[in-house]
């Protein structure tokens, strides 16, 4: 084999080399992305729902007293005076469970605490949730709870009507949403979407609060 | 064997050796995209199942009512005697004792089999399974122990590749305790000592 011929072997196997990791370095980088994306999906699910069912945790006539403060993301906490008790159980469950992959999230902020709400039927119209005076509006979670005040006013959850239809039962709802931003990774390299995440969960009160 | 036709020979095994390791190798490389995609699908199954025990659980503890853990007693059923009766840990309304399943069962059975998206029918994946349904092969198993509410989801998934050879599903089982919360300000104990019902029997 002559020299010439040997040197233009090694340029063709270094210019197949350059044009194949890439390619393989991309597919890894998305691969990797996916996996993330599906973990962060389940940790959300898992998070909502264990967060609306926590609600029940706490008496129905139970509520914060002034200076009560919880959990919360990035070092921000928020601030549950004057809400009901379930209210900032629902957000400790939610927050203790949301643990990995959390400095990849964007939050949508929401409302922490609201009541009211109503999916509607033929005989009720739909109606949207009302926020509580003193919740925060910067969580990353939005439970909607109902409760009874001390002097016994019942403060209503949100109406499942599609529950022991037609009246609908009083259930508590939870949702949160934030979108997984890799700019900050070595992923960011091969991984182009940002994608969004939605979760919500809807937890049925035990018969002897129904 | 004359030179000229031993290098035939030769080149005729090389040619051999290169379909063979073609062939080898395309099969092993299916065989660990299959392993691959069938372990990602069950780890992310066998995850939904432990949450779905631990919601389970956690539903179904949060179905006692706390006054029957306290001894406490409340008005008499239609048809009792007396003016007071024990609380009981069912009875509330004739909707919670439907079938033969307590309270605390039933929501326990239905968070379980919603949060793990039991099915019905394994044909049919969109119906999911009711606390009536019978939980076997898969499904919530859901018991006291006197502290605690036990619950056991198990789900039959099947593998989106199956593996020649191999079953084409696989059980995956999730395990969850959780306890009723009661008190004021701090959680008490709740253990009343004995199981609250009997324990289904083991699957």
């Amino acid at each position: 084999m002559t020299r010439s011929r040997r040197r233009g072997d090694n340029a063709q196997a270094v210019l197949e080399t350059a044009l194949v990791i890439p390619i393989l370095l991309f597919l890894v980088c998305n691969f990797i992305a996916v996996m993330v994306e599906v973990t962060v999906q389940e940790q959300l699910n898992s998070a909502t729902a264990l967060a609306a069912q926590s609600r029940f945790q706490a008496p129905e006539n139970a509520f914060d007293v002034l200076g009560t403060r919880c959990c919360g993301a990035h070092g921000v906490t928020l601030v549950t005076s004057g809400l009901p008790t379930g209210c900032r159980y629902a957000a400790e469950t939610f927050y203790g469970t949301m643990t990995t992959y959390t400095g990849l999230l964007h939050w949508k902020p929401a409302t922490l605490c609201t009541s009211g709400g109503d999916s509607g039927n033929a005989g009720h119209p739909q109606a949207p949730p009302v926020a509580y005076a003193e919740s925060p509006s910067n969580a990353e979670v939005s439970c909607d709870i109902g409760a009874v005040t001390t002097g016994g006013g019942v403060i209503p959850g949100y109406v499942d009507r599609t529950l022991n239809p037609p009246s609908g039962l009083d259930v508590v709802t939870c949702s949160a949403s934030a979108s997984l931003d890799f700019a900050n990774t070595p992923l960011a390299w091969g991984v182009f979407w940002t994608p969004t995440l939605h979760a919500q969960a809807e937890a049925v009160p035990p018969p002897f609060r129904q | 064997m004359t030179p000229q036709r031993a290098g035939h020979r030769h080149a005729r095994q090389r040619g051999q050796t290169l379909i063979v390791f073609a062939l080898g190798f395309a099969l092993f490389l299916f065989s660990l995209t299959c392993l691959v995609a069938d372990s990602a699908y069950l780890y992310v199954w066998s995850a939904r199942v432990q949450v779905a025990a631990q919601l389970a659980a956690q539903s179904g503890a949060d179905a006692v009512d706390p006054r029957y853990l306290y001894g406490a007693s409340g008005s008499c059923p239609p048809g009792g005697t007396g003016a007071l009766c024990p609380v009981q840990i069912v009875d509330i309304s004739a909707q919670d004792r439907a079938g033969s399943l307590y309270a605390f069962e039933r929501s326990c059975i239905q968070a379980g089999d919603q949060s793990g998206q039991i099915p019905r029918d394994s044909g049919n994946p969109l119906v999911l399974k009711s606390a009536d349904d019978p939980q076997v092969p898969d499904g919530t198993l859901c018991a006291s122990d006197g502290c605690r509410v036990y619950a056991e989801v198990s789900r039959v998934v099947q593998l989106p590749i199956p593996l020649p050879g191999f079953p084409g599903s696989i059980t995956v089982r999730g395990i969850g305790y959780a306890a009723p919360v009661v008190g004021t300000d701090h959680a008490i104990s709740t253990c009343t000592g004995t199981a609250w019902v009997p324990a289904p029997p083991p699957r």
